[in-house]
């Protein structure tokens, strides 16, 4: 045997060294799996910190909806408003109107002249004239 | 054969946006095939009358709110215009009057001003706390009870029939469907069914119509049947569009659900349909 040679690492370690190392490892992970564990179960059902905070008594405002309508800013926020703007709407091309009865009056019936006031009566779709007493439609 | 649109709103609305249009919505029920429209704008108040039972219930005044009177001359000018433009199209004048039971006096004094040919009854705020708050907003306030909520707008809306007799037609009954917490889908019919039929019972007795509206998610044929077995007799179709292209819209599968519910068209074209 040649004694001067240095002793070369044969690819291989003790057990015992591989035990320690092992045990050391697994110690570690499991301290921070506890720390872990003991962090969330501090506040897995806090709220975000950034969060506002609101208090019980703190008076809401509010505001009515924009529109009777189904779409309402805070209700659904338009998604195609960007779109809405731009889009142009072709010219509705109609024929010239002519001249409207403007007899005196003061209200729509007298404005709309005799001929339209009788074509709104002669709507068929109206109700039979109630009787007295039980009147279904103000007559004022 | 498509009924008549009797709930079309137009630039005369205050809740309608710059694409509204009373001419263009007229040259869409022509296209599509409506024999008759109505243009029932919104008549909201937000100042009362001494005489309005609003006052009487110590009522004070809204949240605050967009709502604006109609511009009745323009619109009445309008009307006129449509009529003369769209001859083959049988064009009505309307309101849709806003809680009308707490503001008859004011409603009288506007359709004296300015008369109408149909008159909608609807319920879209209820009381709370001395102020009209619009239901869309009431039912997601923090801590509400949807359901007493509902319940609530129910009661009231036979209020609303047993002290007014401004209206022709009940608009969209359950108007809060549309705002439903968690998705309109999530809404239950048969849980307000003694409601519901309250209020069909108190419509049928004062000979009104009911209106199934498209704009709100389409009623079943049982909740219609609930409307006939309470007595109902007149189903009027409105889209409640507030904007042209909607004039109209899903009336082929409404008028499927009305006709399996057992009515059928009226006299002539223009009718409410009948049981």
């Amino acid at each position: 045997m040649d004694v001067t040679a240095q002793p070369l690492f044969d690819g291989t370690f003790s057990i015992d060294a591989v035990a320690s190392t092992a045990h050391a490892v697994v110690a570690q992970l499991h301290d921070e799996a506890m720390a872990t564990i003991a962090a969330l179960a501090d506040t897995w059902d806090q709220p975000v910190e950034d969060a506002p905070a609101v208090e019980v008594e703190e008076p809401v405002t509010y505001r009515e909806p924009d529109t009777w309508s189904v779409a309402d800013e805070e209700d659904e926020p338009p998604a195609e408003e960007e779109e809405d703007e731009v889009r142009v709407l072709p010219v509705l091309e109609l024929p010239p109107l002519r001249l409207r009865p403007r007899p005196a009056g003061t209200n729509v019936t007298a404005r709309l002249g005799a001929a339209e006031t009788a074509a709104a009566d002669a709507a068929t779709d109206e109700f039979a004239v109630p009787g007295e007493g039980r009147r279904q439609f103000v007559a004022i | 054969m498509l009924p008549p649109d009797n709930h079309v709103h137009s630039e005369f609305s205050w809740d309608t946006g710059p694409r509204a249009s009373l001419l263009r919505a007229c040259a869409h029920a022509v296209e599509v095939g409506l024999p008759a429209l109505a243009f029932t704008e919104h008549l909201d108040f937000t100042v009362w009358d001494a005489a309005d039972r609003a006052t009487a219930q110590g009522l004070k005044d809204r949240h605050p709110a967009n709502q604006l009177p109609i511009d009745v001359d323009l619109y009445a000018e309008t009307i006129w215009e449509a009529r003369e433009r769209f001859p083959q199209l049988r064009v009505w004048s309307g309101v849709e009057a806003g809680e009308p039971h707490l503001f008859g006096a004011s409603v009288a004094a506007h359709l004296q001003a300015a008369p109408v040919d149909r008159v909608l009854g609807s319920l879209h705020s209820l009381p709370v706390d001395g102020r009209l708050m619009g239901v869309n907003r009431l039912l997601h306030a923090p801590g509400i009870d949807v359901v007493g909520t509902m319940r609530r707008y129910l009661t009231e809306m036979v209020a609303m029939i047993e002290h007014s007799d401004a209206f022709q037609v009940l608009a969209h009954c359950d108007f809060p469907r549309r705002y439903w917490p968690g998705g309109r889908d999530r809404y239950v019919e048969a849980v307000f069914e003694e409601q519901y039929r309250e209020v069909f019972r108190a419509l049928a007795g004062s000979g009104r119509a009911l209106e199934v509206n498209t704009t709100s998610p389409l009623w079943s044929v049982e909740l219609l049947r609930w409307y006939r077995e309470e007595g109902g007799d007149a189903v009027s179709f409105g889209s409640d569009g507030h904007q042209p292209h909607l004039v109209g819209q899903l009336f082929e599968l409404a008028v499927d659900v009305v006709e399996q519910a057992g009515f059928r068209p009226g006299r002539d074209r223009f009718d409410f349909w009948r049981r």
